[in-house]
């Protein structure tokens, strides 16, 4: 538990913890605080109250309490939590490139984003479950929001080794089926699939109401083809190796890659799906917070 | 059937260099080596990875192959322009089965053992033949000449490698002077020879291996042996290419001794001997106490210094008594430059006991000083009057003494007032000075000018194959006295004992009768001593190996005042003394030159070994000529002493000296230019410094290499190198 410990950077969560995941959809809340909850007239129990931060509902300020005591709380119910984010997490080979420009692999560069991002849902009282998979489903802790609960996904995303291949659009059927509860599906994946696989995944998961984010987790190498001598490619996830000289090919290789990442921008443009590059070579505290800033 | 002569020909100027061709392989390996050298690392993005290969494979395949045609095509192009291609349009290109015939001809003069390092430049002219014989196709023939004195022919167009090379390494340089018109004539003689008789080598080049020292290229010649010199070369020069190989260098400083004389020969034994040595650098550094070391009979007597100017002489003089009669050898060694052949100089000294002296009498008498000779007696040998120790031994005799004693015995011979001389008189007249005897005519009242013109000879008046002893030519008696005679500034050695001694009077002797002697033109004859109005009185050459003398007046009174007169005694003897060194002259020789020397018909049947100064041992033979035996040995190219050595002791052993010619001592070089200007003007001929294959540099004097395509083709490599690059650049490679 305390490699999986390693994956928060207290630092970096610092600075992140003033920008919330919210939901830009609705999503199966108990109230209608944060999250707008498709539940309309359910009624909620008062739990306890917490200090005001700048940006909170003025909605809930509990007026009573400040004409006692000169200071503003905010009422807490029981099923604030009403939010459910489930993060997808790409463990399969592919996962386990990592280039000499990187300083991370682009799995433990996922493991810590997603690290962050539950540690951010569960400190603000919501639900965060995660989902490791390559071809299958190889861990799955359900959504929860105790605090308590973040020890279990740490430990899950520990134990998932990057080993086998990957088949992305199918588990997204898979998962769609799977997660009942409407909420925030985050995928932190290389995405190296058929695009039109990835499409139909998605949209399966928008069709069941998911607000999806992908974060796409890129080695530099992978996206600027930097080799120069002659290279032997040995292909992670059984593909068969490949003899060439880089320098001949970097720019049919960046012309390739280029339109697999248009084609996959317009996949997510078309499904309404938040699409998050993320290179390994660059600060995930950047990234993260640009993209959470966004959101607001 | 004869086949069409080709318009065009294509050829290689240095074919050896097209084996470097191979090289066009490299591109071709190193791209191979290339695929088998890579990194590896793993890879995710696999399927974008294969889908540009795919898009890209035929294009890259492409690329590789454009830069490898480039890179391949560079290098046969490099290749091909240092292999320098020609097109011959004279149709003389090589066809299979023809062959070159090249000749080299080595500078054989000694300057070529100048060795500033570690090899001579006769050195470095033989490893230039070995790698032209080398580096030469197979059908090609070699001449090995030597330029010497003579040119020595040592190979004639043969074929055998092995053997040439053989003959190349047994090469030995001569100290010779090297002499190069008769080289020419020989060298075109040999190549239409070898036209003649072998036509398969059509085409010839010849190399002359030199370092063009000036003495040997710029030959002093008449104009018109200078004319036929001309025309010899440029009938050569159509017929090969001539190519001068330069192996010497522009400025080499050089001291030589230059000569070494006894001062006063000839060298008695038991009295002191001076000998004088000259030396002389030819350079431009001065040489500060330079030794100069006396050697006699091998071992080291005396070490002086002297200090030698740049570019100036001097003189050392040793004094040594040769207690012994008998033949010695001296040699003076001034060590310390890079030529060593001319630091040393030999002289070969008969030492005397005595001279031995006979005085022909023509007009014998019974009375003191009435016979034709008295006289001349006396002043001979005028202590010998006194205390019977005097150097010259004279006997006086009637005319019947020339052929009835053993003249060879003598080392001078006075006739005075000889009426007339029969033919055998003249032989053994001749015979004696070929054999370096001395022989000085009083004349008189008694001589008959024409016999002595028509029995002994003028020289230059051919007498076709007969004797020619007499100087000058006896006119009619003259009766007019002379009180004043011209002693033409005392340059003859006779008269070089009377400079600054006026009272003997020699310029004040009486002559009243004389005869008219006319000198011929062209010969060597030499006035010594003239009247006032410049008429010859006593005049004198050299016959064979011996001198001749001939005094236009008598050696009695009557005629002049002469005998009477103080200058008498030390005139005659120094004359006696300048003919009896003939016997010096002759056991001292210039390289190439003969050695000769008679002996007694008893030894006739030994057979005598010379002993070279290199060590060999050469078996020399006896001729019989008259009563004595002859020898004469040609293979006199080295300096230093030879021996000649008999079995028996008793016969004593007969030393020689041979020495170089000084003149070889100057290393002043003639540059290619003058040689251009100067020697061969308008004969094409191409200069080199590294050896180059000329296999079709030129031919009949074309200068092939002016086709210019290696040039063409380096313009090539250029683009092609530009071209590499831009494709590397627009490539990514």
């Amino acid at each position: 538990m305390e490699n999986a410990r390693q994956l928060l950077d207290p630092a970096m969560l610092a600075r992140l913890q003033g920008l919330p995941l919210r939901a830009r959809r609705i999503v199966e809340g108990y109230v209608s605080g944060v999250h707008r909850s498709p539940l309309r007239g359910f009624s909620v129990e008062f739990a306890e109250h917490r200090d005001y931060s700048p940006g909170d509902d003025l909605r809930y300020l509990d007026w009573k309490a400040f004409g006692r005591t000169d200071k503003y709380y905010l009422k807490r119910f029981e099923e604030e939590t009403n939010l459910v984010c489930h993060l997808l997490l790409d463990v399969s080979e592919s996962m386990r490139y990592q280039s000499d420009a990187a300083p991370l692999s682009k799995l433990d560069y996922a493991r810590r984003a997603a690290a962050a991002l539950a540690y951010l849902v569960l400190h603000r009282q919501d639900s965060v479950g995660l989902v490791a998979f390559d071809g299958e489903v190889r861990a799955l802790v359900r959504a929860a929001g105790n605090p308590s609960h973040l020890n279990d996904i740490l430990g899950a995303m520990e134990d998932a080794a990057a080993e086998r291949k990957s088949a992305i659009g199918p588990i997204f059927h898979d998962l769609a089926e799977r997660l009942k509860r409407r909420g925030i599906v985050v995928v932190l994946s290389d995405l190296f699939d058929e695009v039109e696989s990835i499409a139909v995944g998605l949209k399966h998961l928008r069709h069941r109401r998911h607000e999806v984010v992908l974060m796409h987790v890129l080695d530099p190498a992978e996206v600027d083809f930097p080799f120069d001598e002659m290279t032997l490619f040995r292909g992670l996830e059984d593909s068969a190796d490949v003899l060439a000289d880089p320098p001949a090919i970097r720019g049919a290789y960046r012309a390739e890659f280029g339109r697999y990442l248009r084609r996959l921008q317009s996949v997510c443009r078309a499904a309404a799906v938040d699409y998050v590059p993320m290179r390994t070579d660059r600060s995930l505290e950047v990234t993260l917070s640009n993209y959470l800033a966004s959101r607001d | 059937m004869l086949s069409p002569t080709p318009l065009f020909a294509f050829g290689w100027v240095n074919l050896p260099m097209l084996g470097w061709l191979a090289a066009a392989a490299a591109p071709i390996l190193i791209q191979l080596l290339s695929r088998r050298k890579y990194r590896e690392t793993p890879w995710a993005a696999m399927e974008f990875l294969r889908a540009a290969v795919r898009r890209r494979s035929r294009r890259i395949r492409f690329e590789q192959w454009l830069l490898l045609a480039v890179r391949t095509l560079l290098i046969v192009l490099v290749v091909s322009a240092v292999a320098e291609p020609y097109v011959d349009s004279s149709g003389m290109a090589l066809s299979p089965g023809q062959g070159v015939h090249r000749v080299m001809v080595f500078d054989g003069s000694y300057s070529m053992a100048y060795k500033p390092a570690d090899k001579t430049r006769f050195d470095r002219a033989k490893e230039l033949a070995r790698r032209i014989v080398k580096e030469s196709p197979q059908s090609d023939a070699f001449s090995l000449m030597l330029m010497s004195r003579r040119p020595r022919v040592i190979v004639n167009a043969a074929l055998d490698r092995a053997a040439i090379l053989r003959e190349i390494d047994d090469l030995r340089l001569p100290h010779e002077t090297a002499e190069l018109p008769p080289v020419v004539a020989e060298v075109r003689r040999m190549i239409d020879e070898t036209r003649e008789h072998n036509p398969r080598l059509d085409r010839h080049e010849v190399y002359f291996l030199t370092d063009l020292q000036r003495m040997t290229w710029a030959p002093k010649l008449s104009e018109t042996a200078r004319a036929e010199f001309l025309r010899q070369t440029s009938e050569l020069a159509k017929s090969a290419a001539l190519i001068v190989h330069d192996v010497g260098r522009p400025h080499a400083d050089n001291l030589a001794i230059v000569d070494l004389r006894p001062a006063d020969p000839p060298v008695m034994a038991g009295r002191a001997a001076s000998l004088r040595v000259s030396l002389k650098d030819f350079g431009r550094r001065a040489r500060p106490r330079q030794n100069v070391d006396l050697l006699v009979d091998g071992r080291r007597i005396a070490r002086k210094e002297v200090d030698v100017s740049p570019g100036g002489s001097a003189e050392v003089e040793f004094s040594y008594l040769f207690d012994a009669p008998g033949d010695h050898s001296i040699e003076v060694a001034a060590p310390g430059d890079a030529l060593d052949i001319d630091n040393h100089r030999f002289l070969a000294v008969p030492v005397r006991r005595e001279i031995r002296v006979l005085c022909i009498d023509g007009r014998p008498s019974g009375e003191r000083f009435q016979g034709a000779a008295d006289y001349l007696a006396a002043a001979l040998a005028p202590r010998e009057q006194l205390s019977g120790n005097a150097r010259l031994r004279v006997e006086v005799s009637a005319e019947s003494a020339l052929l009835e004693r053993n003249l060879a015995d003598y080392d001078c011979l006075f006739l005075c007032n000889v009426a007339r001389f029969s033919v055998g008189e003249a032989h053994a007249l001749n015979a004696y000075l070929q054999g370096g005897g001395g022989v000085i005519f009083f004349l008189g009242d008694r001589v008959r000018a024409e016999s002595y013109n028509r029995e002994l000879g003028v020289a230059g008046q051919g007498r076709g194959g007969g004797a020619e002893i007499l100087p000058a030519r006896l006119g009619e008696v003259v009766y007019r006295p002379q009180f004043r005679l011209d002693p033409l500034g005392y340059r003859h050695p006779i008269l070089q004992a009377f400079r600054g001694r006026g009272q003997s009077g020699l310029l004040t002797t009486p002559v009243f009768n004389y005869f008219k002697l006319s000198p011929p033109n062209d010969s060597s004859t030499t006035t010594v001593l003239a009247t006032a109005d410049c008429v010859p009185l006593i005049v004198e050459r050299r016959v064979g190996q011996g001198r001749v003398v001939l005094v236009a007046t008598s050696a009695e009174p009557g005629w002049s005042a002469l005998p009477l007169w103080p200058s008498f005694v030390p005139l005659v003897q120094e004359i006696a003394a300048f003919c009896a060194a003939g016997r010096l002259q002759r056991c001292n020789v210039m390289v190439g030159e003969p050695l000769n020397a008679s002996f007694p018909t008893s030894v006739a049947e030994t057979a005598p070994r010379i002993q070279a100064p290199d060590g060999r041992e050469h078996p020399a033979r006896l001729r019989l000529v008259g009563d004595r035996a002859a020898l004469s040995f040609a293979d006199t190219a080295l300096s230093g002493i030879y021996v000649v050595q008999f079995d028996s002791p008793l016969d004593g052993n007969r030393t020689f000296a041979v020495n170089v010619d000084p003149l070889e001592s100057d290393l002043a070089r003639i540059e290619p230019e003058e040689l251009r200007a100067e020697v061969w003007p308008e004969v094409p001929f191409q200069h080199q410094t590294v050896w180059q294959d000329l296999d079709a540099a030129t031919v009949g004097g074309t200068d092939r290499s002016e086709s210019g395509l290696h040039v063409v083709l380096l313009y090539c490599v250029l683009g092609l190198l530009l071209a590499d690059t831009f494709f590397s650049w627009k490539f990514g490679h």
